[in-house]
């Protein structure tokens, strides 16, 4: 007779390899998913900053060139108001002779220069919004002359996705916000700008100061 | 047992780094709205939009629903190099506060203003 204790081998049974298997599995699962959503979340996060950045960035371009809007000149800043719907399309136009509000430095002559929101070409449905540049005056050797045509136009997208833009202009001698600007002489106090992309619960708002409208109120 | 309790604990623990994922995520849209309803504030009452009163508190709309906002104003006691008090500057405090999961966060700015003469 053999003796009992030869029986007791140290071993695991098949179902104790089957449940730990399936827990390892288990885990691995959830690990998995959990670093996948993870991943996710960080693309995601990195995307929302991007396209705050893009807006930001725009708005301080546009900040910048009312920063540098003289408060003599005629016809420096005019805003025009369109709405479709519950939609803002509006647009503001500004001379430059280049720096921020022309995106270059390296122009002649002086440019008409429009922030605005457009369709994209190719799908109507979409809108993006960009500055708009068209010569008005050209240097030319006998000094600045009229010129520039709407084939000498150029269109630079710089945020995609768009859906309205909304530009209110600050009237001090009325003391409220007017959707639109079409004195020609005088310049707001502050504009607001409005951006709002596809998505968003709320549009980017900015409160921008024209210096010089100060400097006229003088 | 044992295996099923540390599978449970990391799936806990898991689940709370997504937690703070996502408030990290909610502090950083909160905190540049703050920035921005500070700065736009800032730019209207220095372009006298909004009057200067010694306090005024307002619940902003909009985007920034949720946030409240305390303008403060005293003035500033300030005198030149021949000791002449010097009138009509004030020190302006903007404070910005709003409840994030049950903590009250604030924000400030302060500036020095000397309000145009109509």
């Amino acid at each position: 007779m053999k003796p009992l204790a030869s029986h007791f081998r140290a071993a695991f049974t098949l179902l104790e390899v089957a449940l730990a298997v399936m827990i390892i599995g288990l885990t691995s699962i959830g690990v998995f998913g959990f670093v996948k959503s993870t991943l996710r979340g960080v693309s995601a996060s990195v995307e929302d900053v991007e396209m705050q950045l893009e807006v930001e960035r725009v708005v301080e371009l546009v900040q910048e060139e009312l920063y540098s809007l003289p408060a003599r000149g005629q016809a420096m800043l005019t805003g025009k108001f369109f709405k479709n719907g519950d939609t803002n399309f509006d647009s503001m136009e500004w001379r430059s002779r280049g720096g921020s509000g022309l995106l270059t430095t390296a122009a002649t002559g002086e440019y008409r220069v429009q922030i605005r929101i457009q369709p994209l070409k190719g799908d109507e449905s979409k809108y993006e919004i960009g500055f708009w540049r068209r010569p008005a005056l050209l240097d030319t050797a006998g000094g600045l002359v009229q010129g520039g045509s709407d084939k000498d136009e150029t269109w630079v997208p710089l945020i995609k996705g768009a859906k309205s833009l909304t530009l209110r202009y600050w009237e001090p001698r009325l003391g409220q916000l007017v959707n639109q600007w079409q004195d020609q002489s005088s310049r707001p106090t502050f504009v607001v700008i409005g951006i709002e992309r596809e998505g968003d619960e709320n549009p980017y708002e900015a409160w921008l100061a024209v210096p010089s409208a100060q400097t006229q109120q003088q | 047992m044992l295996a099923v309790a540390i599978f449970a604990l990391a799936m806990l623990a898991l689940a709370r780094c997504v937690q703070n994922c996502l408030q990290a995520e909610k502090f950083r849209r909160a905190e540049g709205l703050a920035q921005r309803a500070l700065a736009n504030y800032f730019v209207q009452v220095e372009s006298g939009a909004i009057p200067l009163t010694d306090k005024a508190t307002e619940e902003l709309k909009g985007a920034y629903a949720g946030m409240t906002m305390v303008m403060t104003k005293t003035d500033l006691k300030l005198t030149n190099e021949k000791d002449q008090e010097i009138f009509g500057l004030f020190d302006v405090n903007l404070d910005l506060s709003w409840v994030e999961s049950g903590d009250t966060i604030t924000r400030s700015m302060k500036f020095i203003l000397y309000p145009r003469q109509k």
